[in-house]
């Protein structure tokens, strides 16, 4: 018990990034997706060749409003 | 953060590979450097709506990335920080009052200019005159120059994260 005891501690710096590294993992999940999403969005929007419908444009407003109510697009708090 | 950009990159390859769609990443190039140029009434009116989805598309993704990391940008690329901040200042009616979303939110500055843009872009589709089309290309313009320093802004914050 006490020899797993100092493993662990003379372990800690490796056992403390590990633990780090999994919490950025979630990070890295969303970044991927966001980028995927970004540019499948883009490819389609390439792909108008008529001037939208009215249904279109209210989604399109209704999608352009709705960014001011994301948290990344309020300024940071001092 | 070296280690998520080999997962991005690894990600984004596999995706190229596996997918006939990975012209659309030249297609992207390509859309981003476009500009408005001699065209009919209704292609003006075509271009400035893709580009108003495009904006609004590049502009969020962005600004959510540079939040995600928001400590490591602050650190490494202050500017690009302060770019991102530009982005998000609250605008103001003529008498001086914030403007509000539905929600009661304070509209940032790159959401009230897409909402300029679909203004212009609506009012010259209701009303085809010279003057209409010049405001619009004039606003066109300007959200087109946002997008190419926003696109700048996240390579940098990408390369951030490159080992």
């Amino acid at each position: 018990m006490t020899a797993l005891a100092l493993l662990a501690f003379e372990n800690l710096p490796k056992i403390l990034e590990a633990i780090g590294i999994l919490k950025k993992v979630p990070d890295a999940i969303e970044t991927v997706k966001g980028l995927i999403a970004y540019v499948k969005g883009v490819a389609e929007h390439l792909k108008q060749t008529e001037p939208l419908t009215p249904e279109q444009e209210a989604q399109l407003d209704s999608y352009i409003d709705s960014l001011a109510d994301e948290e990344f697009s309020q300024p940071e708090k001092s | 953060m070296k280690r998520n950009k080999l997962i991005v990159l690894a990600v984004v390859i596999a995706y190229g590979f596996c997918f006939p769609g990975c012209k659309q990443f030249q297609t992207v190039k390509n859309a981003l450097s476009y500009k408005l140029g001699a065209e009919t009434t209704d292609q003006v009116i075509v271009n400035a709506e893709k580009f108003t989805a495009i904006g609004a598309d590049t502009f969020a993704e962005f600004l959510k990335e540079e939040r995600r990391y928001s400590t490591e940008v602050k650190k490494a690329l202050p500017k690009v920080h302060e770019f991102a901040e530009t982005m998000r200042q609250p605008t103001y009616n003529k008498d001086g009052t914030p403007k509000l979303s539905v929600k009661g939110n304070p509209i940032p500055r790159y959401v009230d200019l897409l909402q300029d843009l679909r203004t212009a872009t609506q009012t010259f589709k209701a009303n085809r005159t010279t003057e209409n089309e010049a405001s619009l290309r004039t606003i066109y313009a300007t959200v087109s120059l946002l997008i190419t320093q926003t696109k700048d802004n996240f390579a940098l914050v990408q390369a951030l994260q490159a080992p």
